[in-house]
């Protein structure tokens, strides 16, 4: 069931008023009830594996758990000593339920997502050495198992480390686990604070409830009329990459750069809104991130839920290793304090980059567009120091409106590059992109090449004009430091205002909106 | 009462007329975003009409807008029509349109024509997913410019044959299933579609091309029928009878003159004869003395095989209005105003007629002569 479908909105309505009708301590089990009901809708089939994925998440989890409690049990009575050595003891066994856990969690998720890729590839090899081929076989994966199989294993980490206690009734796990706002495009939330807040008691609050309705609103807005509106010619000039030549592929950057902002940030606002519907905040995944300065703040706001799970469990991780505090060392003393820092930081990035790649599917194009990213953080850590002395030598006012908005273009010209690599049918495509885009047309274009009609371009861009103007008012309240949102803004309004704003976006959605028969009812982040 | 009670029917309150705003807004933008087409536009036109200035609501497929001048009528019998008639028009869909049209016209009589009775026998027979998709657009014609009401929702749950591309739904929301028609409205076209649309020639839709016919040998009467009508096409046309009776209006059955190939032959006398049987009212223009009366000419009245040019048309009106008007009494409705705007339809009429009879007279010289050469 799509996020975009007549059905989900009846869905949402009845699972609202179900929500609110049955005892609140009940709350949790309708919950529950719908999220089965929205996954069974992909297929029963999927829904066992996501059952039998969280029944040996729980397992381990209540495995770790006990080990927790004993760990709790034992340090009452022991010394500083004794106690590191007990913690140490405990972390050794916990990490092995977690390995466990994790094993089978991403084994999955690899089965599902990467092996055919990996059998291709292993083909490659082979066919150069022992001239065997293993038959390849394509498994549909799960809906969403990219973001559930994250959020196991956020839980599972989070154990690990003790950071929260584990769920001890499976059915309540599962609820959060199959939480239908969430589980097919995420935000990835952490179980805590998530769990406890879908758990606690709500009460129909209904300034709550209409500032969801808006903020379905507005997602649907980016979705269905921005979006979905652009993506045609993004697809048709990707598809026929080699008959394309010249500027026309910077346009494809630009215009696909916002219609994978509008289509993502898009949902997420469909499902915190319809989550809001039912009194639960879920997390916020992009904050505008087109007005970032750079690469590292770019990815600090877009898609903020899968950054954090990398640095977290990715990052921080191999950054704190025996073999990279090693390298550190070496790079010190070779290169010199800072630059040697820097190098030796290079090593989790690149890691958690290339796995990031790798989480959008098995896919050179992914992996590609993952180092490229990779690359740009390095070099934006290595670099910075320098540029910014630079900048002090040449008395540039960094803090300057227009040379920040140069960045900002700067940031988004670096992400265009990087949506090409992404885009293309094989890394060769994005490169005859990538260098045709800069090059003079082999022909001269007609209004044919755009796909769209006139009109459609037209409006698409008042409309792109709109939610700019939306992005920044919200910008310079956050960077005043006003503490308010659009919809905290609205909401101060009076009635005919608020109702007229609420009738315009619905009317523009149900008069411009790309949807119905027909239309493909899709998200891009739904295959990763 | 307390503040907080008062704040929460407030809120009440508020949603409430937020609804209907937007309930009434999607209702009002529906049928503004049809496709564009003079097929789409009957309703546009029918709705323009000054409310009970009708005296007769011609009702049908291209049998109908191809054989019917309104003007020409008015002009000769001095009653006013309008046409309810879109291409391929399924026949079960006529009281639904009856109904429609007495909301506001209190018309003295419904002309029915029946051509799709038998058209829908022969498409019917295998009912594949292509003809799906066909009977499906041949509905959307008539559903798509017709304003929002329980007659349109019943008409359409009935009609439909839900499949994955046709979403009930949609069909009944009709912003839903037309809303992409907003880039393709040229500016003219929403101009005319916010005006209040009434047509200077009153939904005229003949054609000025010749195609000859053979004129055929053996015509589908009553008593060449080899079998009964099937029982579902008796009970469509009782239907429309007993639609007509509920309502106390009357109603005149007709068939307007085509080419019937062998197919719908069987089926075109079987529905004679029915008609014959049940003695419903009914005009039979291929019956003998009908057809010698209107005198059409097979060599030069036709466009085509199913339907006639300008001058059948002019033919077919002036003997269609004369019967009607000898055997139907039609009240006077029209005001000055309305009158003088009929006459105005008249005036343009008369003024098209010479063009299109240029028209025709140069078609019928082609047609002889690619006869001649063939």
């Amino acid at each position: 069931m799509s996020v975009v479908s007549y059905s989900f909105l009846l869905f949402l309505l009845i699972v609202c008023l179900v929500y609110y009708i049955v005892p609140k301590k009940w709350q949790w089990v309708v919950l529950l009830a719908a999220g089965i009901v929205f996954y069974a809708g992909a297929g029963v089939s999927y829904l066992a594996v996501v059952g039998l994925t969280a029944l040996v998440v729980y397992g381990c989890s209540l495995l770790m758990q006990k080990n927790l409690d004993q760990q709790d049990g034992m340090l009452k009575d022991a010394d500083r000593k004794a106690a590191r050595k007990i913690k140490n003891e405990m972390k050794h066994k916990r990490k092995r339920v977690l390995g466990a856990g994790l094993i089978v969690v991403i084994g999955i998720l690899v089965l599902f997502k990467g092996s055919d890729f990996l059998i291709e590839n292993l083909n490659v090899l082979l066919s150069h050495t022992v001239h065997t081929q293993i038959s390849t076989w394509k498994l549909i994966a799960p809906l969403g198992i990219s973001f559930y199989s994250f959020m196991m294993i956020a839980y599972l980490v989070d154990l690990y480390h003790g950071k929260i206690s584990a769920q001890k009734n499976f059915l309540k796990y599962l609820t959060y686990v199959l939480y239908f706002p969430h589980i097919t495009q995420g935000p990835i939330g952490r179980y805590d604070p998530l769990g406890t807040e879908m758990f606690a008691e709500h009460r129909f609050d209904y300034d709550m409830f209409r500032k969801g309705i808006w903020l379905m609103i507005w997602g649907y807005f980016k979705k269905l009329v921005i979006a979905d509106r652009v993506a045609p010619f993004v697809t048709t000039v990707i598809k026929n990459a080699p008959d394309y030549s010249g500027p026309i592929f910077l346009l494809v950057g630009v215009v696909y750069s916002i219609q994978i902002y509008c289509d993502f940030s898009g949902c997420m606002d469909i499902v915190r809104g319809s989550s809001e519907c039912l009194g639960i905040r879920l997390k916020e995944n992009f904050r505008r991130p087109y007005f970032s300065r750079n690469m590292p703040e770019f990815w600090r706001r877009w898609h903020i839920s899968l950054g954090e799970f990398f640095r977290e469990n990715v990052f921080y991780p191999v950054s704190t290793s025996a073999l990279f505090l090693k390298l550190n060392t070496a790079g010190r003393k070779r290169f010199g304090n800072e630059w040697g820092r820097n190098i030796a930081s290079c090593l989790p990035i690149l890691c958690v980059w290339i796995l990031t790649g790798v989480w959008h599917g098995a896919n050179w194009n992914y992996i590609g567009w993952g180092v490229y990213h990779g690359i740009l953080i390095c070099l934006s850590a290595m670099f910075e120091q320098p540029i910014k002395n630079l900048m002090e030598k040449a008395k540039i006012n960094t803090d300057h409106m227009a040379f920040q908005v140069f960045q900002m273009l700067r940031t988004f010209f670096l992400c265009l590059i990087g949506r090409l690599i992404f885009l293309g049918n094989g890394l060769s495509d994005s490169f005859y992109m990538i260098g045709s885009a800069f090059c003079r047309p082999q022909a001269a274009y007609t209004m044919k090449l755009f796909v769209l009609r006139r009109k459609e371009w037209a409006f698409v861009l008042v409309c792109m004009l709109l939610l700019l103007a939306v992005s920044i008012a919200q910008e310079i309240l956050e960077r005043r430091g006003i503490n308010i949102t659009i919809r905290d803004w609205l909401g101060s309004r009076n009635v005919i205002f608020r109702g007229a704003v609420l009738l315009a976006g619905i009317l523009l959605i149900l008069c411009f909106g790309v949807y119905g028969a027909g239309a493909g009812a899709t998200f891009i982040y739904e295959q990763f | 009462m307390s503040t907080t009670r008062k704040k929460v029917l407030k809120t009440v309150a508020s949603v409430l007329i937020f609804l209907f705003l937007l309930v009434t807004i999607i209702n009002f933008l529906g049928p503004l975003l049809r496709p564009e087409g003079q097929d789409f536009d009957g309703w546009h036109y029918f709705y323009a009409e000054d409310k009970n200035s009708l005296n007769a609501v011609m009702i049908g497929s291209s049998a109908i807008y191809r054989y019917w001048i309104p003007a020409q009528a008015y002009e000769e019998q001095g009653f006013t029509s309008c046409m309810i008639s879109q291409s391929c028009q399924n026949i079960r869909a006529v009281p639904y349109i009856m109904e429609e049209a007495l909301k506001s016209q209190d018309v003295d009589l419904f002309v029915v024509e029946l051509r799709q009775v038998v058209a829908d026998l022969v498409r019917n027979e295998n009912l594949t997913e292509e003809k799906i998709e066909k009977q499906n657009y041949y509905l959307s014609i008539l559903t798509s410019g017709m304003k929002q009401s329980k007659t349109r929702r019943k008409l359409i749950h009935e009609l439909l044959i839900p499949t994955e591309a046709d979403n009930e739904l949609e069909w009944q929301i009709p912003i839903l299933k037309y809303h992409e028609n907003v880039f393709e409205i040229s500016k003219n076209d929403w101009i005319d579609r916010f005006a209040t649309g009434k047509s200077i020639y009153k939904g005229l839709r003949v054609r000025t091309t010749v195609d000859s016919q053979e004129k055929p040998t053996i015509f589908p009467d009553a008593e060449n029928a080899t079998f009964p009508l099937p029982q579902k096409s008796r009970e469509y046309i009782d239907d429309i009878v007993k639609t007509a009776e509920k309502y106390g209006k009357k109603i005149l059955f007709v068939s307007t003159p085509y080419i019937c190939e062998e197919a719908r032959f069987p089926y075109q006398c079987a529905m004679n004869a029915y008609m014959a049987e049940k003695n419903y009212p009914y005009l039979n223009m291929e019956e003998k003395s009908v057809r010698e009366s209107v005198d059409l000419d097979y060599s030069i009245d036709f466009y085509n095989s199913h339907h006639v040019n300008v001058a059948g048309a002019e033919k077919i009106t002036a003997y269609l209005a004369e019967y009607m008007k000898e055997h139907y009494q039609f009240t006077d409705k029209l005001n000055e105003k309305q009158k003088k705007e009929w006459n105005n339809a008249v005036s343009a009429w008369d003024e098209k007629e010479i063009l299109y009879r240029q028209e025709w007279n140069e078609n019928c010289k082609q047609a002889a002569l690619a006869e001649a050469s063939e």
